[in-house]
């Protein structure tokens, strides 16, 4: 794969920002945008090529 | 309109379609007072009144991995390993049918590889295009998981990335870096803590640390880890 996501090998990003102690969810928004995404998943009657 | 077309239109509406105040600096997505925030509000907001979403059920949904879906998880199928012989031998040959095996509540999981960690090698596993991640073991990324800096250098540099974490390899050590993919997920299993011969399962799995099973940690020890 080699695409504008693909990021193995670069250069220039500099050093890793390690967080030792990262909650499940920072913001409000990344609990609810995940548990949206399962929600309206389940039952899976489409793949994600059709959304 | 179906269900699939009223949800891919809400996405559209919240999320894609060109606000009238783009901005220079939006990076892939269109900016709108108030963020992201405002946005998966404004979508949560129109699929429950449209009858798309049941609220309780994404309530569910953040609690279970919250509170349920973890570190902790995987940290048993590491402490099982450690303690059943023939566990570990089927783990390593079939890490997602010997998991199914253990008949862990909650979890789900496609295809995963367990990499064992040796006093000779050691493994280190990336997403290098996004973060692909064994979600039903560990739970949520951690943070530095999705960043360019780990994901570029972790196959380019991965002893300099270790170093990072405060992992120091010595040269006769070698590193196996393990790119996952959609459809495969890895797990490292760490080694055994020195002088925790005594111990069984259940005090075993306090020890397991979540980067540990990542590859960002090596030397556990009888400490309990923070999970």
């Amino acid at each position: 794969m080699d695409g504008i996501h693909d990021a193995g090998g670069k250069f220039g990003f500099g050093s890793i920002k390690v967080t030792p102690d990262d909650p499940p969810f920072k913001e409000t928004w990344e609990g609810r945008m995940l548990g949206v995404a399962r929600a309206i998943s389940r039952p899976a009657d489409w793949n994600s090529d059709q959304f | 309109m179906d269900r699939l077309q009223q949800i891919t239109s809400i996405a559209y509406l919240c999320f894609l379609r060109p606000q009238k105040h783009r901005t220079p600096s939006s990076r892939g997505s269109f900016p709108c007072p108030g963020g992201t925030s405002v946005k998966s509000q404004s979508a949560w907001t129109l699929l429950v009144e449209k009858g798309l979403l049941d609220s309780a059920t994404v309530d569910a949904w953040i609690e279970v991995y919250s509170d349920e879906i973890g570190p902790k998880v995987g940290a048993k199928v590491v402490a099982r390993a450690w303690c059943d012989h023939d566990f570990r031998k089927h783990l390593l040959a079939d890490g997602s049918a010997a998991i199914k095996e253990m008949e862990l509540s909650g979890w789900a999981l496609g295809d995963l590889k367990v990499v064992e960690n040796t006093p000779v090698v050691h493994h280190l596993v990336v997403c290098t295009p996004c973060s692909c991640y064994p979600h039903g073991l560990l739970g949520i990324q951690p943070s530095w998981y999705k960043l360019e800096s780990y994901r570029s250098r972790a196959v380019r540099d991965p002893r300099g990335v270790l170093a990072e974490f405060d992992v120091l390899l010595t040269d006769d050590v070698r590193v196996d870096v393990w790119d996952s993919t959609a459809e495969l997920r890895y797990l490292v299993l760490p080694q055994r803590p020195v002088g925790s011969d005594h111990l069984d399962e259940t005090p075993l799995a306090e020890l397991v640390t979540r980067n540990s099973m990542i590859g960002t940690d090596r030397n556990l020890t009888l400490k309990p880890g923070v999970l």
